[in-house]
């Protein structure tokens, strides 16, 4: 009887997961939940092989860059779609936030109420642009738990709710000339105490944020209860846990995330606009997706999400690089998306 | 003596009447051999039951019949002629119906247009739907079924035993002359399966021939004419059902002998630990009164629909109350929602543990470990090698048969998986705790084992509520009884008193007779 339990003790220890030391290095990990890495791998290699540009250390830093704030909103859009929801509003919420945050420190300031300029100091700013992100998601969790309304339908009103504000915030144009001491965020080749980092700012404070999220997701009750709030919010509910209350903390967090997301895109791009971050709702959620997260809930991780936003900012790149005219860009992404899922689902079939 | 007896069913069958013949039927997936020269035969009109463990095969021989799985040898032969199926499809064809346990009706749809899918009526040569003949077409075949309801309902609407006679509606309707009904009474009420039962006597006269899966060993000379035994992808025997008892039926099917079926165990009856006060909810549940002791099993009767889930889930916080009181340990306690009954040590093992008791995509301890991550730790981190020892301790306790902590819950066998839903409970040190339908679709031997922790778990002091709609489950472990009809609680129960008639009476709206 009790060998039930102990009798494969080395199959124990490399499945338990926790307990294996490869089961806690994330490239270990991203080749367990993701088989789209081995896609990006294939991908990376034949266009460094066919392109001298490609493989150049220069065009690594700009696909991270171009990866780095997809990346940000697609890791919070994981913990929603975890909980087999999704936030269709964080598109809408770079934009919302990256004009506060501007309109709060420049001199044009906010187009409401009368044109309120405060000039705050950026430090000020930016946790008032995060702490509205943030409670904005609190709202939106709040009337998905305790009114019972489907996430698509509450988001989705978000999505033009929050946009609407950008566009009143800001009197439909670009808010320019934020402070200069805030380039520091945006830096290709940053520096920390004289070393010279090997990605651009934005990308390692994406790194930062998916090492976070991972910890979180292992390591936290919140993140235990995310999987299992998706994979049978009844049974999880049945077993005493509050999941309204979770549901809204991961809400928030994701709004929060992509409110981040939205205060470093108006410094990149030195303007707060309801144009912003217009493409990365549906961009984070293909990463996700692509990364191998479930949209029916329960089953994924952050790190495949990584490698779904690294995927389409390389496409994206090689794009540039083989000179194919803008136009097409989305339709070739898109069909990168569907066709990415489709090797994974493949690739699945054929192991089982 | 095997073989003795199989010459008898040769003799006695005339080898061209025989609606089904299986021959030597092997089938192995990557690591099991599901069927070994197993051999099965079925006359027109005859009710054949298979019985087994879960994993002995049952369900992989009868998904060779219905074409799903294709045998990797075997001869299987319809009406006398060789047949070789390679999807569901060409066994419908040829006439097998298979009733599932799920059943595979759309909710959203009619009765008509239930029956009628994908084989619909059309005018005469227009692409429009003649509906008026269908509907006609439709109530007769229901009234067939001794069914008197409209057929534009929908069949969301029904019942689960309306649902699954609109599902043999449907086989009939298309000329199904082999019936696979697999565990068919496992959602019914006492009164709906003696109704199912009608219907099959009713099929068998008109030359049917019904496979019957039950883990419901009575029903096999209730409705049985003959059985067959499959353990571990072997055909044990096949016998008429006249010349076998349920414990020669039980020690072909686990191998061994089972000494008591319910060990039920004298236990002196400790101090009140719960006590229901003019409880009601409003149209579902009228005035429940009632009170539960510490190493006390009471018993829960009643029909399906007679609310004795809801009172499980308005005792749990699941469903809100409109009025009454909870007293827990003497005192009055208030239970907003589950997270409140859990923090009172009151648990419940819901009847659908697929749905409601496990995340079956996550691992065994993380399940075991769901309801106590609170308790483990008051920080917001996890503490994953307390988690591990718990998990391991009720995975070793409870004798909890799976490769490892890490495996995902679905891949648990039924009893497996039940034992996971009770470990978690378990691991809340419950003061109360409540069994919605505790041994639904688990095999023999599991269930004696549930029994078993059960008892242990009365004598720890525990009070324990079985809400059942297996009479002999509730007669051989409650110490007390308590019915329900409609919404009501219609008696109370003494030891002494249980019997099948007194429960029956009560759960029909009728009085009890006291000894």
């Amino acid at each position: 009887m009790s060998n039930t339990v102990s009798e494969s003790p080395s199959s124990k220890v490399t499945r338990m997961g926790g307990a294996s030391i490869l089961g806690r290095i994330p490239f270990w990990k991203i080749i367990d939940e993701a088989g789209v890495l081995l896609v990006l791998i294939v991908l990376m290699a034949a266009l460094s092989f066919d392109n001298e540009v490609f493989g150049t250390w220069f065009n690594m830093r700009l696909i991270a860059l171009d990866a780095a704030l997809v990346g940000i909103v697609a890791c919070g859009q994981t913990f929603v779609i975890l909980t087999a929801g999704i936030d269709l509003s964080l598109g809408s919420m770079v934009a919302f936030s990256g004009v506060v945050v501007a309109g709060l420190m420049t001199v044009r300031g906010l187009a409401f109420p009368e044109q309120m300029s405060p000039q705050l100091s950026p430090w000020v700013a930016i946790p008032i642009a995060l702490a509205f992100g943030t409670l904005y998601g609190t709202l939106q969790g709040v009337i998905i738990t305790k009114l019972r309304i489907t996430p698509f339908i509450v988001t989705l009103g978000s999505l033009s709710i929050l946009q609407g504000l950008a566009l009143v915030l800001s009197n439909a144009a670009p808010v320019q000339q934020l402070p200069r001491d805030l380039r520091w965020m945006i830096q290709i080749r940053p520096e920390v105490l004289g070393v010279e980092l090997p990605l651009p700012m934005p990308a390692i404070i994406m790194l930062l944020v998916y090492i976070t999220a991972w910890l979180v997701l292992r390591y936290t009750k919140l993140g235990r209860y995310a999987y299992a709030i998706g994979g049978n919010e009844t049974a999880t509910r049945l077993s005493g846990i509050k999941v309204d209350r979770y549901l809204i903390a991961i809400y928030s967090l994701s709004a929060f995330l992509a409110a981040m997301a939205g205060v470093i895109l108006a410094v990149r791009l030195d303007s707060g606009n309801y144009t912003n971050g217009e493409t990365y709702t549906l961009d984070g959620v293909a990463a996700a997706v692509i990364g191998g997260t479930s949209l029916m809930g329960g089953v994924g991780g952050v790190w495949g999400t990584l490698v779904g936003a690294v995927l389409m900012s390389v496409v994206r790149n090689a794009l540039v690089l083989y000179n194919v005219p803008s136009m097409w860009h989305r339709v070739v992404v898109g069909g990168i998306i569907v066709g990415a899922v489709a090797i994974d689902a493949l690739r699945k079939r054929f192991r089982s | 003596m095997q073989a003795s007896i199989d010459e008898i069913e040769q003799s006695q069958s005339d080898a061209g009447s025989m609606l089904l013949e299986m021959r030597g039927i092997f089938k192995s997936f990557p690591g099991v051999k599901a069927l070994q020269d197993v051999d099965f035969d079925l006359h027109p009109g005859e009710v054949h039951v298979l019985l087994g463990e879960n994993g002995a095969g049952k369900s992989t021989l009868m998904k060779i019949l219905s074409g799903v799985y294709t045998p990797d040898a075997g001869m299987i032969r319809l009406n006398g002629r060789e047949v070789a199926f390679s999807n569901p499809r060409q066994a419908q064809d040829h006439g097998v119906a298979t009733i599932y346990q799920e059943f595979a009706l759309v909710p959203y749809l009619s009765i008509t247009q239930n029956i009628f899918l994908g084989d619909e009526i059309s005018l005469r040569g227009l692409p429009v739907l003649n509906w008026p003949a269908m509907h006609r077409q439709a109530r007769v075949a229901l009234r067939q079924l001794n069914l008197d309801v409209n057929p534009r309902t929908t069949v969301r609407d029904l019942g689960v035993a309306k649902q699954q006679l609109v599902e043999v509606a449907k086989a009939l309707h298309r000329r199904a002359d082999l019936i696979i009904m697999d565990e068919p009474t496992s959602a019914l009420s006492q009164h709906e399966i003696e109704d199912l039962f009608s219907v099959i006597r009713q099929l068998k006269a008109r030359g049917v021939g019904i496979v019957y899966i039950s883990h419901h060993l009575d029903e096999v000379h209730r409705i049985g004419d003959r059985v067959t035994v499959l353990r571990d992808g072997q055909r044990i025997n096949t016998l008429p059902v006249s010349g076998v008892t349920v414990d020669d039926l039980i020690r072909m099917m686990v191998g061994r002998n089972l000494s008591d079926q319910f060990p039920k165990v004298d236990i002196e009856r400790r101090d009140e630990v719960l006590r229901v006060e003019g409880l009601s909810r409003k149209g579902i549940l009228h005035d429940i009164s009632f009170a539960a002791y510490g190493g006390e099993i009471l018993g829960i009767a009643g029909l399906v629909g007679s609310g004795r889930t809801e009172l499980a889930r308005a005792l749990f916080g699941a469903d809100s109350i409109d009025a009454g009181r909870i007293i827990l340990d003497g005192k009055p306690v208030k239970i907003h929602g589950p997270s409140d009954a859990v923090d009172l040590g009151i648990g419940l093992l819901t009847e659908d543990r697929k749905e409601q008791g496990l995340v079956l995509g996550m691992s065994v301890r993380n399940n075991i470990t769901l309801p106590i991550l609170g308790r483990i730790t008051s920080t917001p981190l996890l503490n994953v090698r307390q988690e591990r020892e718990i998990a391991g301790r009720f995975v070793h306790d409870l004798n909890i048969r799976t490769p490892s902590l890490a495996q995902q819950a679905k891949y648990l066998s039924g009893g497996n998986q039940q034992k996971v839903v009770l470990s978690k409970w378990l691991a809340t040190s419950p003061r109360v705790l409540i069994f919605d339908e505790p041994t639904r679709g688990i095999d023999v031997g599991a269930k004696v084992e549930i029994y078993t922790l059960m008892t242990r778990l009365a004598k720890e002091g525990v009070a324990i509520l079985m809400i059942s709609s297996e009479l002999p489950e509730v007669i051989g472990m409650s110490d007390r009884v308590l019915v329900m009809f409609e919404g009501r609680i219609s008696g109370m129960l003494d030891r002494s008193d249980i019997s099948q008639e007194n429960i029956m009476a009560l759960a029909t709206g009728g009085d009890a007779a006291h000894e």
